[in-house]
């Protein structure tokens, strides 16, 4: 129950495509999170799954049903959006039932079932509040509450976190998904915040200017992006060009790097700075180089070093937080050979590069 | 003891001053403006009340006496003719508000064109449309003309009556023709500012586009709604041209029945006819009191705050 295909999906607005030619797969059960900068067109993807929005070309499949010429309201998938949204003129238990009452279930079978659903969201006896006397955190909740008491097939969820503090967002995330492993729903997370779409989502669908980029799991989008901008949005800082031949990688700047891939060519090559070992000692490791600290910044879970070798090459490594280093100090960085990565530099090319800055 | 009380009590007392200043602020600063409509619409009402009560009239200082209400209660024309007024704005309210609402969800993916087209009769001023009306309407007029030319009809008198007619056909009319398009533009404004997400939520928790505009557009529309159909309703029962020259020759409504009165060549009847003027200003306020204590609710319901 709730396998969605979208097939060759394509809107453009006034010529220009939000979205173009888009495949996407989503088992049923599963939480992928449609990942990219604003305006890359997940909203509008997210719209025309809805039904909200007509697709110019492709087609929208759930349960191997085609969705194209569904209003709505026949689509069983439900929306939470940004903000939450509640009707401002009906009470919170309202809001909750709302989708009941539109489908004719009388009254007393709808009020109970929205304070059922009002329990599991934590927010029992907040029936007969207004949805301004709500915080965001409440509010978000009720959306969430009010989706589900449906019973969807599919949970559509537009950046449902992000209007909320740090503190609040964690808690809702732990809550949605509490929920979705309850009821099994078939989710679609859309945000442009990658942290959230690697703590909420089975998959993540990267997007690019209207097309998808990359489709993994979390795990595999950080460590094996397919391009620069990929690992750029995913939050790589490290890239730096040079030329492989087979496990043997050697940078523009001279240094020559072991990796367990291979690859042939020109290749940009990158490592996550949290993947680095930078220590006060020589060691004997491969990839291990003598190098400076640049600066250094403490952000409270880890603390991000700037490093430069001898070579002038410049790298970040984001290391323990509780070990202290100097400006200047000496030290010795190693790359492990089971981190590095690298994509053929051909296939990143400028534009790219531009979309990453977000 | 007193001396430790004293400096604390003028603190306070300074205190209180200072807010008491903060807080009636923009009271005196509104003073000059008020004070001319003051003088003269209050002064206006003041003479009106003394000459109604007897006093200060054009045939003398004469003496305190409910005269003149008793005078104007016990005449039958009176009731009848509050009776027309509210007939005619309550019928041409509620009309020209459902028209409007159907209007403005027509409109309200229309491009510019089509909106100002259909706003184009508000800045006519009221006494054309109503000559409009009746080159149009009356039995004299360009649509009869043409039935006749047509042979739809054999002479003028077989045209129905529309103006000046007993159910105030022409007047009713007149009035839609002018407020839909006020109203209209009002909901437009409002439902232009609506966030469609609204509507998109609605439908994606199951409510067709019937049951989304019945349980979501409307009631987010009504404190607009609400407003547009005061201010036409207060318009429409106070109106006095219109009805005076579109109105039914039998059934005057209150404004036409004041006016005659106060035209009266029978001076002695002035002091009624002043009364009379009196008792539809205290109608209206309190009808306009009424309706803002009835949609009070709905409107703080709604208009209240945005959940964020």
């Amino acid at each position: 129950m709730g396998q969605l295909v979208l097939e060759r999906l394509t809107k453009r607005f006034s010529d220009i495509p939000a979205v173009l030619d888009l495949w996407l797969e989503i088992e049923a059960g599963e939480i992928l999170s449609l990942l990219g900068p604003s305006g890359c067109g997940k909203s509008t993807t997210l719209q025309m799954i809805a039904g909200v929005l007509r697709p110019d070309t492709g087609a929208v499949q759930l349960d191997g049903a085609m969705l194209n010429d569904v209003p709505p309201e026949k689509r069983d998938i439900a929306l939470v959006l940004q903000r939450g949204l509640l009707f401002p003129h009906l009470t919170v238990g309202e809001n909750v039932a709302f989708g009941l009452k539109m489908r004719g279930v009388n009254r007393a079978d709808r009020d109970a079932q929205a304070n059922a659903m009002l329990r599991q969201v934590q927010l029992a006896g907040f029936g007969d509040r207004k949805p301004s006397e709500l915080s965001g955190g409440q509010a978000q909740r009720v959306a969430v509450a009010r989706s589900l008491v449906i019973q969807p097939k599919l949970l559509l969820l537009d950046e449902p976190l992000s209007a909320l503090d740090a503190n609040l967002r964690e808690e809702m995330q732990d809550l949605i998904l509490h929920l979705q492993a309850q009821t099994g729903v078939t989710m679609m997370v859309v945000t442009h915040d990658q942290a959230e779409a690697v703590v909420m989502s089975d998959r993540i669908a990267l997007m690019f200017d209207g097309q998808l980029r990359q489709v993994a799991t979390p795990e595999h989008l950080y460590r094996y992006p397919c391009d620069e901008a990929t690992a750029r949005f995913m939050g790589g800082v490290n890239f730096f060009p040079g030329h492989a031949q087979g496990h043997r990688w050697t940078l523009a700047t001279g240094e020559t790097l072991m990796s367990d891939v291979a690859q042939n060519g020109a290749v940009q090559v990158t490592i996550r700075p949290e993947q680095m070992r930078v220590l006060d000692h020589p060691t004997a490791g491969v990839n291990t180089f003598a190098a400076k600290v640049m600066s250094q910044r403490f952000t409270g879970t880890q603390r991000r070093l700037t490093l430069s070798l001898h070579s002038e090459l410049v790298l970040q490594a984001w290391v323990n937080p509780t070990q202290e280093w100097a400006i200047a100090q000496d030290v010795y960085v190693q790359l492990p050979p089971d981190a590095l990565w690298c994509f053929p530099s051909d296939s990143n090319p400028a534009a790219d590069l531009s979309l990453s800055i977000t | 003891m007193v001396q430790v009380v004293q400096p604390e009590l003028r603190r306070v007392r300074s205190r209180i001053w200072a807010e008491w200043m903060e807080r009636s602020r923009p009271y005196l600063l509104l003073l000059p403006a008020l004070s001319i409509i003051g003088v003269l619409f209050g002064g206006g009402l003041l003479l009106a009340l003394f000459q109604s009560l007897g006093f200060f009239t054009l045939l003398g200082p004469g003496e305190l006496s409910l005269e003149a209400y008793r005078a104007a209660y016990s005449n039958s024309e009176f009731w009848t003719s509050l009776l027309q007024s509210f007939y005619i704005a309550i019928v041409a309210t509620a009309l020209s508000t459902v028209l409007s609402v159907g209007l403005a969800m027509l409109l309200r993916s229309a491009n510019r064109w089509a909106t100002l087209a259909c706003q184009i009769t508000l800045p006519i001023p009221h006494l054309v449309g109503i000559a409009g009306i009746l080159m149009l309407l009356a039995p004299s007029g360009l649509i009869a003309r043409v039935f006749l030319a047509l042979g739809w009809i054999q002479t003028d008198q077989d045209f129905p009556l529309l103006v000046n007619d007993g159910a105030s056909i022409g007047l009713l009319i007149h009035f839609l023709w002018k407020e839909i398009p006020f109203i209209t533009l009002i909901l437009l404004a409002v439902l232009r500012g609506l966030n469609p997400a609204y509507e998109q939520q609605a439908r994606a928790l199951g409510a067709s586009p019937w049951q989304c505009f019945w349980n979501v557009t409307l009631p987010l529309l009504k404190p607009g709604i609400l407003s547009a159909s005061l201010i036409v309703f207060g318009f429409i029962f106070s109106s006095f041209e219109v009805p005076f020259l579109l109105g039914a020759i039998q059934s005057r409504t209150l404004p036409v029945y004041v006016y005659r009165a106060f035209t009266d060549t029978d001076l002695t009847r002035r002091p009624e006819a002043i009364a009379l003027g009196l008792t539809l200003s205290a109608i209206s306020i309190a009808v306009i009191a009424i309706y803002l204590w009835i949609t009070a609710n709905a409107r703080s319901q709604v208009s209240g705050k945005r959940n964020s």
